[in-house]
This record gives structure tokens, sequence and C-alpha cells, in this order.
């Protein structure tokens, strides 16, 4: 009898889900999500924007003119590969998609390889701080390849640099430090970084993971890490999405509650996850 | 529309309705499973929402800084201009944590810290270096937009002035009234 009714609702759950079939093309778009502004939702679970982190995608001058079609869906394409082999390669934030709204913007942008410094010369549409001002994160997409660079909420990336968004996207969502060595952002974010041998292994929260290595950074100061040496989202390179450590997931953890709640992930680092829809 | 259309449509919105609510309640969501297994099921699902809506009634303040550093340290901070918008305050609050504390000084006093920008630029570096990243060392300029809400729990705090206070230096770096155009 339970076995019947189990199955009967889950067989009217899959037709409804059916039911809801829309496909995302760039010749059905939504509204914009207030009037007259340059923003569309995407993805919104939660449209108040009060329960979720908002990731805001600028385009490129050379995606063209989003009000063409073609162009429109070539953008469209690119934000797909961005977030699902990009964010939901990343097992935290795939447990947490809820709690993730993805918008665009049809003012655009550009990013060119600098005419001074290491950083690229970037052009931030006006819309970014008006229409786009609610968003935890600006991600201006270009398909030319550069170095990327990331100031505080707005970063750039080449639509495949998979490992750099979700890099760059953690730091600006959770205000993570980086783990790497030797010249990177470090400042004092326990249970991830710690000025003192002391407080890392005097620290409660670490203790499930707890085994605290130091590392010098470039300026002569010494920062100890409770995750040991492990390889995660914040500490390496390379092209494929590394899972979070226990100890970032620990901040992650953090903001996700103050939003209203998190899921935890099934997989830390160095463990791997694969994300295969 | 048919009424299988009709009925349809309720149910997707029921659907949506259920899973807002789940978010709302602020309870651990540990063993739920994801709601969705590809970005094509996740904007179906939550295509009902994305409409045009009012904007929201709170607001918050645009900062149009300019800082000047020397190796990457502060020798000056301008403030070019403070912009009040209609937004969704980004979640600053949850995640404060750094060396810069924003405090927002009116009827109902509130602080949150950040990142000092100038301490808060990497750019990504190529695929033989020794680290996959690098902290950018500001010498000269750097254009910074603070997005600092003006809000909390979707109430005004009444902000009058707006002042920033490097925590480290003791410096205040910005301090400004907060005027609506």
């Amino acid at each position: 009898m339970l076995r019947r009714l189990v199955f009967a609702l889950a067989t009217t759950l899959a037709l409804l889900t059916a039911a809801c079939d829309v496909e995302f093309d760039a010749g059905d778009p939504r509204p914009p999500i207030t009037p007259g502004s340059s923003v569309y939702g995407l993805i919104e679970w939660d449209p108040s924007q009060a329960s979720t982190l908002n990731i805001l995608f600028v385009p490129d001058s050379s995606y063209g003119d989003l009000s063409v079609q073609a162009n429109l869906q070539a953008f469209f394409d690119d934000i797909e590969e961005v977030i699902e082999d990009g964010y939901w390669q990343n097992n935290a934030y795939y447990v947490n998609l809820g709690r993730f709204n993805y918008y665009y913007t049809t003012a655009s942008g550009s990013a060119a390889a600098p005419t001074s410094g290491i950083c690229p010369n970037v052009t931030w549409p006006a819309e970014v701080d008006t229409d786009g001002a609610f968003a935890d994160l600006v991600l201006l997409l270009h398909t030319n390849t550069l170095r990327d660079c990331r100031w505080g909420r707005k970063a750039t990336s080449e639509p495949t640099s998979f490992r750099t968004v979700v890099h760059e996207s953690t730091h600006a969502l959770f205000n993570i430090p980086d783990e790497y060595c030797c010249d990177g952002g470090y400042y004092s974010a326990p249970p991830v970084l710690y000025t003192s041998q002391a407080a890392c292994t005097g620290d409660a929260a670490n203790a499930a993971w707890r085994n605290c290595q130091s590392f010098t950074a470039n300026s002569g100061t010494t920062w100890w890490r409770s995750e040991d040496s492990i390889a995660d989202i914040m500490s390496a390179g390379g092209s494929t999405v590394l899972e979070a450590g226990p100890a970032d997931w620990a901040i992650m953890e953090s903001v996700l509650n103050a939003l209203g709640g998190a899921a935890t992930p099934s997989v830390f680092a160095p463990a791997t996850w694969d994300h295969t829809p | 529309m048919t009424h299988r259309g009709i009925v349809t449509a309720a149910l997707c919105v029921a659907l949506w309705a259920t899973g807002a609510a789940a978010q709302n309640t602020g309870s651990k969501s540990t063993d739920t499973a994801p709601p969705a297994r590809t970005f094509k099921e996740a904007v179906e699902k939550t295509r009902p929402n994305t409409g045009t809506r009012p904007l929201p009634a709170t607001e918050v303040a645009v900062l149009h800084l300019i800082l000047h550093a020397e190796n990457g340290k502060l020798r000056e901070a301008m403030l070019e201009r403070v912009l009040v918008v209609n937004a969704t305050p980004p979640k600053v609050f949850a995640r404060s944590r750094g060396s810069w504390e924003v405090q927002l000084l009116g009827r109902q006093p509130a602080r949150y810290r950040i990142q000092n920008p100038l301490d808060d630029v990497e750019v990504e570096n190529p695929r033989d270096a020794r680290s996959p990243f690098s902290k950018v060392t500001i010498e000269g300029t750097l254009p910074v937009d603070l997005v600092v809400p003006l809000s909390r729990d979707g109430k005004s705090l009444g902000v009058e002035r707006i002042r920033i206070v490097d925590t480290e230096s003791k410096r205040t770096v910005i301090d400004t009234p907060v005027r609506r155009q």
C-alpha cells in the first residue's frame, strides 16, 4: 500500500515537473527584474533575494548586441557552462544551489589586455552599481585570453576558467582568505587561517580535522593553516574545480546559515565529486 | 489557457511556493536532495519566479572611492560620489570579516567588517607559476565601488553617516553624510 502511494506520488511529481517544462533560450527571455532595469533573472530560487547570494553575469562587448538572439544565446550558453562545470562541480555550491540566484545584465563591459600593471583593463557598465547593486558578486565573462583579476565583489573570467571562477567567487561571496603560499591575500579567519600556532591548536572549532601547519608569506608574516596542506579550492591551481576543505566549509556554512540554512556537502577536499547532469 | 494549463500552472506555483517556504524556515536541510540536476532544470523550476516586480523598498549607498596607494599601503582616500539606490542589500553582515570597519551611524547604528580593498585584488597566474594566484600590490590609484546597506533584515537603519575605519591603523578612511538626490 505504502509502496503504491510512494510510486503514485513520484509519478505525479515527475509528470508535474515535466509539465513545467520551459526551455532556456534567447528566443524567449524573461522580462527585467524591475521596470526599466538592465538586469534579468536566470535562476531565482528566492526572488526577494533575501535568502540567497546573488551572482550577476556581465557580458564583454565581444558578445555583441544582446538584443540579437544569437548573441544572447551565446552568452547564455557560456553562463550555463560556468554554473554547471564551475559552481556545481564544487559540492558545497551544488548541495546548496537553492541559496544562489543567478542574473545577467544586457549592459556590456569590456576586458582587454592590461595597459599597465598585470590586471586586465576593464570597463564596467555603470548599471552594475545601480541595477546590479544587490549583487554579492559581479562576474564579467569574456572570451579573449587574459590573466584575470578580482577586485572585491567584481571579477573577470573566461567562461571556461572554472577553477578561477569558483576560487574568486568564494572570496567574494564568503570572505575566505587564500591558503596557497606565499603571495596571496591572508588575514586571520578561523578556522581557516590563524596568526599563531597556539591559536590554531587551541581552537575547538577545528578539532575534527586539525593538523596545524605554518607557511611564511613573502611579507615575512607566518600563518597557520588548520587543514595542513590539502589541496582545496582556496589553495591549489589547475583546471578542475576542487572542493572546499572542512575549514572553508565552516565559514561558508556560517554565511549560508545567516541566510536561513545550509546543507552539508557530501565530500570535502581532498576528496572530489563529479557533477554529472 | 486550457483547464489543464491552468491546473498545471497552479501546481507549478504550488511546487515553487513549497520550496520557497522551506528556505525561509531557517532549518538545516542536511539530507535534502538537491532540487535540480541541470542548469536547464533549475531554470525551468525557478522560471515562474523571474518576472518583473516593484523596486525593493530597501536602499543601499554606493560609494565611489579612489584610493591612492604606495607599495600597497593607503596614502589617501577620496570619495568621488555617493549614490543611494533602491536594492536588496548584499550580504555584508553575513560575511563580516577584515580590517576595515564600515560604521552605519544614525537612528540604529550598525557595523560590519570588510577587507581593505587594497589587500583584496587578486590575479590569476600562468600555469607554470609557483602559486595559482597572487595578491596584486597596488601602486598608484585604485577605483573602488562599495555597496553599503542602509537597512538590515528588511528594515531601514535610518543611516545618516557612513564612516569607514581602518582598524589596524585606527585611521578614518572615509566619513560622509548620506544624502538622497
